[in-house]
């Protein structure tokens, strides 16, 4: 039970004087950690109460080893005052400035009216978590972490063995932490608590390198130290993932890429191409966020990295379905990637090269009030691939494939109440060739071939907290999305999205129990879309190659316009139950111009002690793509559009039901199931009369997911994440459901990392993965139009390629000094050298066909420095 | 060579280059019976080279040119559906059975119906979709589901879509005609020696494989004059542009290696030589060459000649 109200008084202190020493000032302990006894339960039935007198001896370092009863009032009063007393930590009294032991009188008043009135928890949140020495990830025992509230006072607690500390908090709000342990870098962190939050976080505290000259002495203002990323109790969500930053550095297989890490969790299938394949959902259905931005791609060349700094990410949140309403526009699930404060003291630079691309990370403080951090990477896959595709005669490589990413953060804060800051984000990556041969399957399939995609993007954030109730976040957004192909005289492609996005939300805490997120979310801008080519073939149909298929060409410039609203309700009518209902609405001026009305609701009902039921239903829409919705008139058919303005927007109804476990602070397991019922997805029409797309298709999705999951110890971390699901497509009433492209049966992801010592830690990765489903060819035809042979595709998606399985080994050695580190790292891909099948090539008539594997073992060398 | 291989294999993966593949038979290899081209002539204007496209009323020619690896080529049926009145495009065409028609035979001739209005192309121009079938054993066709079959020991056929540009009143861009090859040209150790013609009746000896690495011989093709005619088209912005035909010449052979089916005349250097090399086999081998030359209108031509490497 706990209980509050108690009155302590500190009555008097004597001190062990030491003869030798000389006269100097006394000051006596002060308490700094009060730990509440537990009411006996009969004492309590009967209304006893009073004061236990206590005697306390504390040691110098300020802990009790002794507590002996004065005074006692019986009923079992007395024991629970010394159980807590000798919980009490004290600042120990001082002779000056030396800590000395001392013993002090304490007076421990027990309350029957106030422990019953306190029956109930008084905290409105929970901020706890674990103390982590940076890189060697070893618990600090003994660190001091203070709190300020948003009210202005303060708390204070050491942590304990574990590293572990835990502050239950009634006023809402920013909350300032600082953690300080002797030997390292202070730590500073603000965190922002609602009603009934459960902020479960890992702080990692670097240590601390010793300037050569100071200009001044440090102030309880310099923020020092390194985000991390958290773990937070799922608030708004039936589902969220999240990767703590020593996961994400040493998974094997991700080259400690913190969004390719995203690919283990359950749910999410086996990347194709680099492409989030969410829930069997296609990837165009996953929407990317930085900070509340839209970004267009999360992956460089097919997957090869991600394209914003892992040395940036304050958290990555996954959420595979039933998300929360500031989401929209999106059928699939969301990657949320937030950006942290650059550090607030001193300077800090990362350097990271390995056989794929090379990376630099610096942040600093500018002033005590504004803070940088920049970061800068780029490939080496030109260099690969010049070597290999230099012998090729049937190749001319003119522009070697390359990218880069950038992001530039300036932070700025004013006070305790405002954050704002300035980021800039982009990413390119292009590649050309010239095919001097033409292909045999389609002699107009040569020439010059490239691709670019690329996004820029400038955001302005602004985060301000009016009051403890009151919150606010404004986001706006501006920038270009641009993606080019072109395929010889065949095929080109390019669009260029000069994209805004503005977002402003409002949190309130209404009540105790009652707290309300309202925010408008709007999208849009002008779009240039200019194609030269074929129709794309309705899906699993394939496309008969470029020389056969209905041209299509257009160069046109649309404006977007797509606004959304929402407001969420969090109702917690019991410490244990959180529901949530939710409304949203969208809207796309360039669809049918009907509001998407999306109500949705989720809860999270903790019936047992660390056991959690979790569920959630709701109405997601998606627009269609801007080529879909497109009004431009076809050149080679003036009449008809290359698109279809007259669509509506997709939708999918997502329900999920699922159980949680805590067995411990590590280890955790959850099982979900969901299902997702599709209806109003666009489909590719092959009729050249009418229009290009039709709300025709419908879908139904469903499976489920379980993850057993051990948290990062001092020596283990891992999980085994395991989906079985299907997803089925109908393209029209009439048609048999046929399964999806993206489906994939079974997905088992098995992940380890060990810490051997010395700085050594070994790790493997493990998948096995249900085929990819694939068309079998039935036979072709000759064209005598073009001298080619069109495919006669079979049974859409009615074979699969054999299972996928692959290991990943990953080693790392870490050397540290005062001033930094130095990782080496070894991460070998698909070990056993297994040729799993990607796909299947054919012969120029379709009368042959070989499997396409993918990539066999590749060892990637990596150097991590630290400084 | 191991790491050599995986690394070109990841960049395979990487680009999805189809040049990637080896197991698989190249299109230049005739190792057994097929179509390699159907010409359409206009009979009603008599031109030449022949017209490719005609007006309602008018009478086109249609041939199937077909190549075999035996010698001498197998017999074949070959059948013939035409519909003027076309539902559907794309993979396969739809018909209405009042706007079919059928004939026999590799050699036919059709006359394109008056009052042609429903057929569309992808350029929203009318067209006479056809579809043809070659079967080197028993052929037959069933009317009712329009389904053709072909029966007997060891029977090969082939299906071929074909279309006939049907000209409006309103068509001002000048016919197509079909190119025409005139001649073909054969190096021997390469394109720095003086070429030797290759006669189309009179076949050519040469010496085969015999060293290492194997002699190459360059084959040239020469279209006449005009063949890349001019023509207009529509860019992605709607802007019509006049530019030479671009010609997609196609190599056959029964024996020998040839480097890559196709090549397509440079938009950079539209005369410039349409080269390919042979390699000759190891033993003595007949090998029988087809050349085509086909437009991006729907003209075709193709020639062939023999090389007896000894």
């Amino acid at each position: 039970m706990t209980w509050s109200g108690v009155a302590l008084a500190q009555i008097g202190a004597t001190t062990q004087s030491d003869p030798e020493a000389p006269a100097a000032a006394l000051r006596p302990p002060r308490l700094v950690q009060f730990v509440q006894a537990d009411y006996p339960p009969a004492a309590l039935a009967q209304g006893v109460e009073g004061s236990v007198v206590l005697r306390l001896s504390i040691t110098a370092e300020g802990r009790v080893t002794e507590a002996v009863v004065l005074q006692g009032v019986g009923q079992g009063l007395d024991e629970a005052a010394v159980a807590a007393a000798l919980r009490f930590t004290f600042e120990p009294a001082h002779r000056g400035d030396v800590a000395i032991p001392s013993s002090i009188r304490y007076r421990y008043r027990f309350s029957a009216a106030a422990a019953r009135a306190a029956a109930a928890p008084t905290h409105r949140a929970i901020l706890r978590g674990v103390v982590r020495a940076r890189g060697e990830d070893r618990a600090i025992d003994g660190a001091t972490v203070v709190i300020t509230l948003a009210n202005g006072t303060s708390q204070q607690q050491v942590t304990d063995a574990a590293g572990a500390f835990r502050f239950e908090i009634d006023t809402l709000g920013t909350v300032d932490l600082r953690i300080r342990a002797e030997g390292f870098d202070d730590l500073r962190f603000s965190e922002t608590l609602a009603d009934r939050d459960d902020v479960n976080g890992t702080y990692r505290l670097d240590p601390r390198v010793e300037a050569p000259t100071t200009t001044r002495a440090p102030t309880d203002d310099d923020g020092v130290g390194e985000a991390v990323i958290r773990a937070r109790r799922p608030a708004r969500e039936v589902t969220r993932q999240t990767l703590e930053f020593r996961e994400i550095l040493r998974m094997p297989g991700t080259g400690g890429d913190a969004l390719r890490a995203v690919q283990n969790f359950p749910g999410v299938g086996r990347a194709i191409n680099g492409l989030l394949i969410v829930r069997g959902s296609t990837p165009q259905d996953t929407q990317i966020f930085a900070d509340g931005t839209a970004i267009p791609l999360v992956y460089h060349f097919g997957g090869l990295s991600s394209v914003i700094s892992t040395e940036l990410l304050d958290h990555i949140d996954f959420y595979p379905g039933n998300y929360s309403a500031r989401f929209g526009r999106a059928q699939g699930g969301i990657v949320d990637v937030g950006l942290r404060s650059p550090r607030r003291q001193g300077f800090r630079f990362v350097g990271n090269i390995n056989l794929i691309d090379a990376s630099l990370f610096a942040e600093g403080a500018i002033t005590r009030d504004l803070s940088f951090a920049v970061s800068f990477r780029r490939s080496y896959v030109d260099a690969i691939l010049g070597a290999v595709l230099g012998g090729i005669e049937a190749v001319t490589i003119t522009n070697l494939p390359v990218y880069w990413d950038y992001q530039a953060v300036l932070e700025y804060r004013p006070g305790r109440r405002d954050k704002i800051r300035l980021s800039m984000l982009g990413s390119d990556d292009s590649f050309a060739l010239v095919l001097n041969r033409p292909n045999d399957m389609s002699p107009r399939f040569s020439g010059t071939f490239s691709t670019g995609i690329g996004f820029h993007v400038g955001q302005l954030l602004w985060d301000h907290t009016f009051s403890d109730r009151v919150t606010s976040r404004a986001m706006f957004s501006m920038g270009r999305n641009s993606i080019n192909f072109g395929g010889g005289e065949a095929f080109g492609l390019t669009l260029n999205f000069w994209q805004y996005n503005a977002r402003y939300e409002v949190q309130y805490q209404a009540a105790r129990n009652a707290r309300m997120n309202v925010g408008i979310d709007i999208s849009g801008g002008p779009a240039q879309i200019a194609f030269n080519g074929i129709r794309p073939p309705t899906e699993g149909q394939g496309g008969g190659g470029f020389s056969q298929a209905p041209r299509v060409a257009t160069d046109a410039t649309s404006v977007i316009y797509r606004p959304g609203a929402y407001v969420e309700l969090e109702l917690t009518p019991t410490p244990s139950l959180r529901l949530i209902p939710a409304f949203r609405v969208d809207y796309a001026r360039d669809t049918n111009q009907v509001w998407a009305i999306q109500p949705r609701f989720s809860f999270r009902w903790e019936f047992l002690r660390d056991w959690f039921i979790k569920g959630g239903v709701g109405v997601f829409n998606q627009p269609p793509q801007p080529q879909q919705s497109s009004s431009a008139p076809n050149v080679f058919q003036p009449s008809t559009t290359t698109g279809n303005p007259f669509l509506a927007q997709q939708r999918s109804i997502q329900y999920g039901l699922g159980i949680e476990r805590n067995f411990s602070r590590y280890v955790t397991a959850s099982v979900e199931g969901f299902y997702k019922d599709l209806d109003s997805q666009v489909v590719s029409q092959a009729s050249l009369t009418g229009p290009a797309y039709l709300n025709t298709g419908v879908g139904r999705i469903y499976g489920a997911e379980i993850l057993l999951r051990h948290r990062p110890s001092d020596r283990f971390f891992g999980w085994l994440a395991y989906t079985i699901s299907r997803s089925e497509r109908r393209d029209a009433p009439g048609l048999p459901y046929r399964i999806f492209q993206f489906d994939q049966t079974h997905i088992l992801t098995v992940i380890g990392s060990y810490q051997l010592g010395r700085g050594w830690e070994i790790g493997a990765r493990f998948r096995l993965v249900s085929g990819n489903p694939s068309t079998p060819i039935a036979g072709s035809v000759f064209n005598g139009d073009t001298g080619t042979y069109t495919q006669i595709p079979g049974q859409p998606f009615s074979a699969r390629n054999n299972p996928f399985h692959q290991l990943d080994v990953r080693v790392d050695k870490t050397w540290r000094w005062s001033r930094g580190s130095l990782n080496l790292y070894l991460e070998v891909l698909n070990v056993y050298n297994n040729a799993n099948p990607e796909g299947v090539q054919y012969n120029y008539n379709y009368t042959q066909s070989q499997t396409v594997t993918g990539i066999p073992i590749f060892p990637n060398l990596g150097v991590r420095v630290e400084y | 060579m191991k790491p050599r291989i995986g690394l070109a294999a990841l960049a395979c993966t990487a680009l999805l280059v189809t040049s990637c593949g080896g197991d698989l038979d190249a299109a230049w290899k005739v190792n057994s019976f097929r179509i390699l081209a159907a010409p359409i002539e206009n009979l009603d204007r008599v031109e030449s080279p022949a017209v490719t496209d005609a007006a309602p009323g008018e009478r086109v020619r249609l041939r199937l040119i077909t190549a075999d690896d035996r010698d001498p080529p197998r017999a074949f049926q070959a059948l013939w559906v035409f519909c003027s009145q076309v539902t559907r495009t794309g993979n396969t065409f739809g018909c209405a059975p009042e706007g079919a028609s059928i004939q026999m035979g590799a050699d036919v001739t059709y006359q394109v119906p008056a009052g042609l209005s429903t057929s569309i192309d992808t350029q929203g121009r009318p067209r006479v979709q056809a579809l043809a079938v070659a079967c080197t054993g028993t052929l037959g066709f069933d009317p009712a589901t329009m389904l053709p079959s072909c029966s007997g020991e060891g029977a090969v056929s082939w299906t071929m879509t074909r279309s006939i540009l049907v000209r409006v009143p309103s068509d001002t861009e000048p016919s197509n005609h079909n190119p025409e090859i005139t001649e073909v040209l054969l190096y021997r150790g390469g394109p720095t020696t003086d070429p030797v013609v290759l006669d189309p009746a009179t076949p050519l000896r040469v010496p085969r494989c015999s060293t290492d690495p194997c002699l190459k011989y360059g084959l040239e093709v020469r279209v006449r004059d005009g063949s890349r005619e001019r023509n207009t088209t529509l860019n992605s912005q709607a802007q019509t542009i006049v530019s030479n035909e671009r010609l997609v010449f196609g190599f056959y052979s029964t024996a020998g290696t040839l480097d890559g089916s196709f090549r397509v005349d440079s938009n950079e250097v539209p005369d410039g030589p349409i080269r390919n090399t042979l390699e000759g086999p190891t033993t003595a081998a007949t090998a029988r060459l087809w050349f085509s030359a086909q437009d991006n209108r729907g003209g075709v031509t193709v020639t062939s000649r023999t090389v007896i490497f000894e």
